[in-house]
């Protein structure tokens, strides 16, 4: 507790010196502002959080961020849409994702595509699991990835890092930082690019896309007085891919172009000012926006046959204030406000907009020393949707110097999405539409008065507004150092969630088809155990071990097979009648899945070795046999090993501060999936040269 | 051994198949007198099927209606196609297929005794037909209600999960749901057992439809048709 008030007290760019002395001073604990929205050390949090330093992205040879989350335990990557990243289970749109604790927007499907997100210039990646809708609202139900970029620090550095490798591969980053105790300015650009790959050479179209990404990044600070720092930070990025894929017009096959061009921009603008010894005040000021143009050509005309335009925009002000009132009590208040707007051809002529408002509070308190208790609540206000109260309690037993025991109980919630509230949607090849909650009266009336409406199956005028989707979880951990150089780590977690929100018809067209709308319909759990051994034997050398058994079940479908109405239809057509025990849980979610990592560092020599490996015990992928759950063999991906490594050697130059270079090679068995993992490619191999001023 | 009253509306049995079962006690599942009953398979009834791409919008043409199906006569009463639809007023057919719809000849549907009910068991352990009120009847029976709504009046309730089949979003398959077995009341008062095996045209194996290639809206679908009126539907 103590170094909580301490690190809350020391202006920015001190505490930020702090912090990065921890590669380098061994006695420095890492320290992490997700979990309470203050700087704190790891070990001191209550709530399930790892970290990944700036040092371990670079020596894997990390350059997305879907690089570095694939290689931790308990995390899984799932390609839908993008890739996303399960946390306890829950699909990726769970998951809260922000860049300086201000949340990244642009989600397709509710995946927010981790290779979208370069790692340049990120200091740490932290990792909260569990729910934090007490401290961030909506999405971050199953947890917070936080991506914390490095201030500027005083004097001068660049860096220039390249990397060239299969695929043509290529990433180029250039960066600039300048400082002096009161302002300093950091600037990087990274380019991205590949000419992707084609696993499935028979069938028409690349595997993925060649494509182009820019990210440019700025930051400033600017502390005019001990009292009061000034952040401002503003990330710009754009994508161009152009792929070629085969529709089918009656068993022929019909080649097409896509055309893909992506921009999205952010601006973060904070101000912290120490009132006194024990108040602190943060303002922020954020906004985002996320744009897409989506064009599908026939290849044989030209013919344009699809455009799909899709514009995010959004807007937040918040004010915090953080209050030591002794060394035993902190409390952070706060409160703010969100617009949110959105334009795009699925989503009708008006452009929806909605206004919520939020106040957070929370109290840690350290009644012994030997135990830190941490409350904390938040209420979201929102003009689409029910209004929310997410509560959270946390506990942490310090019983020893080696032993720790950890507790929360906590509530999240995720918002209906823009799909759910505004889709306004009609699918030409097919025919059916859908209709978002906030659509469906308008919508369905308009088709009615156009006379495309055999049969309304619901009224909409009765109807109930759509709730957000939420859950109550309990996590239970201990973290120990049974004997010096091995460090354990165990937790235990349930979550509860109930009104996940699914689609249902409301109407039938003339036409054959429905129309469907969004309603509140699903229960589920997740549960699980989560463990890492890591071994330190000898100095430099680590190993570390991380495995997880999770159970992510749809509590109806246990209500179903228990009533004895489920049924699987086997190879030759039989219908039999599932138990329990046949019932494989949520699609995508591994019952098993592990990490392991080795590496050795050589401080004299100064060079690493890094080797992981990532195992995904097999998950269900498809309902083949229409019972919309998986249980026959073929309706799951087997399990799989993907293997990295690198070696990274340094070297000291005359001119510079120092020059690196790494050769790496990803997925060294060549695994490849074509159709359930398009985005995992056979082997590649790289080479990198990096170069600090 | 179990005992059912003889059937009284057997007109169409000759005498000495009477004769015969009298003698049997009336029990149709003494395998020594009732004929045995088979199952019927029937591949690829058209179910309004896509007649072409219009060019405006790239949407398949569809008309709307519906294919008519004999299970008595295992035979196509009137094809979704055939633009005269004179036979749909009619006590020939049994049920109708029009995309995911399925109708039976009765009620709001059409002028027979027609009706149907969803058993959720598998094919071969429906023996028996469900009792005359268990039946659902179209344009009577509802579906379960949604939110305080009531859902439509249908015999097999239309939407993904609650009749049939399962419609999956990331595939874009249809696929029947295993063990819902349709009790069908056909338009003259007899019952039949249906089960429905692929939506796709050829009927393939599950596991190989590729709803980009595969035409969809064609039933193929097994039967057992009960003729001698009673709720017998055992198969052996």
């Amino acid at each position: 507790m103590l170094s909580t008030v301490a690190l809350l007290l020391v202006p920015m760019a001190r505490a930020q010196t702090v912090s990065d002395d921890t590669s380098r001073v061994v006695q420095m604990p890492p320290i992490v502002v997700t979990a309470t929205r203050s700087p704190k050390p790891l070990e001191e949090v209550a709530v399930p959080t790892t970290i990944v330093p700036a040092e371990q992205i670079a020596e894997r040879g990390a350059l997305r961020l879907s690089d570095v989350l694939e290689e931790l335990t308990g995390l899984s990557l799932i390609d839908d849409h993008g890739v996303g990243v399960q946390i306890q289970g829950f699909a990726s749109e769970y998951t809260l994702l922000l860049l300086d604790g201000e949340p990244i927007i642009g989600r397709t499907a509710g995946t927010l595509d981790l290779d979208r997100i370069s790692v340049a210039g990120i200091e740490r990646v932290e990792i909260v699991q569990g729910p934090s809708s007490s401290l961030y609202g909506s999405e971050a139900l199953a947890g917070v990835i936080n991506l914390i970029t490095h201030l500027p620090t005083a004097g001068v550095t660049g860096a220039l890092r390249s990397r060239y490798g299969t695929n043509r591969t290529a990433d180029l980053t250039a960066g600039l930082e300048a400082g002096t105790e009161r302002l300093g300015v950091r600037a990087f650009i990274n380019r991205y690019s590949s000419d992707g790959y084609d696993l499935n050479p028979a069938a028409f179209g690349s595997t993925t896309p060649r494509f182009a990404d820019y990210t440019a990044d700025f930051r400033l600070r600017l502390t005019p007085t001990s009292r009061t720092t000034l952040r401002t930070g503003g990330r710009l990025a754009w994508q161009h891919q152009e792929s070629s894929f085969a529709l089918y017009d009656r068993g022929a096959e019909v080649p097409h172009m896509q055309n893909e061009r992506l921009i999205d921009w952010s601006l973060h603008q904070e101000v912290r000012h120490r009132l006194s010894n024990w108040l602190l005040v943060k303002g922020i000021l954020y906004a985002a926006r996320y744009r897409t143009k989506t064009r599908m050509k026939r290849q044989t005309d030209a013919v344009q046959i699809f455009v799909d335009d899709f514009d995010q925009r959004y807007g937040k002000a918040e004010v915090q204030a953080h209050t030591i009132w002794n060394a035993r009590h902190l409390t952070t208040i706060g409160g703010g406000f969100i617009k949110e707007s959105l334009a795009g051809n699925r989503y009708g002529s008006v452009d929806p907009k909605a206004q919520s408002f939020f106040v957070f509070t929370q109290h840690e308190w350290v009644p012994r020393r030997f135990l830190e208790l941490n409350v904390s609540a938040r209420l979201d206000a929102h003009s689409d949707y029910n209004t929310r109260l997410s509560p959270k309690a946390s506990l942490l037993l310090r019983l020893s110097d080696r032993l720790r025991l950890r507790a929360s109980l906590g509530s999240g919630f995720k918002a209906p999405d823009f799909r759910q509230r505004y889709l306004n949607f009609t699918n030409a090849a097919v025919g059916y539409s859908v209709l978002g909650s906030t659509q469906f009266a308008n919508g369905l009336r308009r088709f009615q008065e156009d006379g495309l409406i055999r049969e309304v199956f619901i009224q909409p005028g009765r109807l109930k507004t759509i709730r957000a989707e939420s859950s109550v979880a309990l996590n239970l951990g201990l973290s120990a150092t049974p004997v010096d150089g091995l460090r354990i780590s165990l937790g235990l977690f349930l979550n509860q969630v109930k009104d996940l929100i699914e689609t249902q018809p409301v109407a039938l067209k003339a036409n054959g088809s429905f129309v469907y709308s969004y309603f509140n319909l699903d229960r589920i759990y997740t549960r699980g155990i989560e463990t890492e051994w890591m071994l330190t034997p000898l100095p430099g050398l680590s190993l570390t071990m991380g495995y997880q058994f999770l159970q992510a079940r749809d509590r109806d479908v246990i209500e179903a097979i228990r009533g004895g109405r489920v049924f699987g239809r086997d190879e030759h057509g039989r219908d039999f009648r599932l138990s329990l025990s046949d019932y494989g849980g949520l699609f995508g979610r591994s019952t098993h899945s592990g990490v392991i990592r080795l590496a050795y560092r050589h401080a004299v020599r100064r060079f690493k070795i890094t080797l992981r490996g990532v195992w995904r015990g097999r998950y269900g992928y498809r309902d083949i046999d229409g019972n919309a759950i998986p249980n026959r063999d073929d309706e799951f991906v087997p399990g799989y090993v993907v293997w990295n490594v690198t070696l990274t050697k340094d070297w000291f130059v005359p001119l510079l501060d120092h020059l690196s270079l790494q050769l790496g090679a990803n997925n060294l068995l060549g695994i490849t999936k074509p159709m359930l993992i398009p985005s995992l490619p056979g082997r590649t191999v790289y080479a990198g040269l990096h170069l600090y001023l | 051994m179990k005992f059912i009253p003889c059937p009284v509306d057997r007109h169409l049995i000759g005498i000495f198949l009477l004769v015969g079962f009298v003698l049997a006690g009336c029990d149709s599942s003494d395998p020594d007198v009732s004929e045995p009953l088979e199952a019927t398979l029937v591949t690829d009834v058209p179910a309004d099927p896509a007649l072409g791409v219009d060019p405006n919008t790239g949407r398949p043409t569809t008309t709307g209606r519906y294919t008519f199906y004999s299970l008595r006569e295992n035979r196509i009463v009137l094809r979704s196609d055939e633009a005269n639809r004179a036979d749909s007023i009619s006590a020939d057919w049994d049920i109708g297929f029009q995309s995911t719809n399925l109708i039976f000849n009765g009620g709001s549907s059409g002028m027979g005794q027609g009706a149907a009910v969803i058993v959720e068991d598998a094919f071969e352990n429906v023996t028996v037909a469900p009792a005359g009120d268990t039946f659902r009847v179209d344009g009577q029976a509802g579906c379960p209600s949604v939110f305080g709504q009531p859902g439509p009046k249908r015999a097999v309730c239309p939407g993904s999960g609650n009749g049939w089949y399962h419609y999956d979003a990331e595939t874009n398959v249809i696929s029947p749901i295993p063990g819902r077995t349709i009790v069908v009341r056909t338009a003259d008062g007899r019952y039949a057992k249906l089960r429905i095996l692929s939506y796709y045209e050829g009927n393939p194996v599950p596991e190989a439809i590729d709803p980009a290639r595969d035409v969809s809206r064609y039933y193929s679908f097994e039967y057992v048709f009960q003729k001698d009126g009673s709720r017998d539907l055992s198969t052996r």
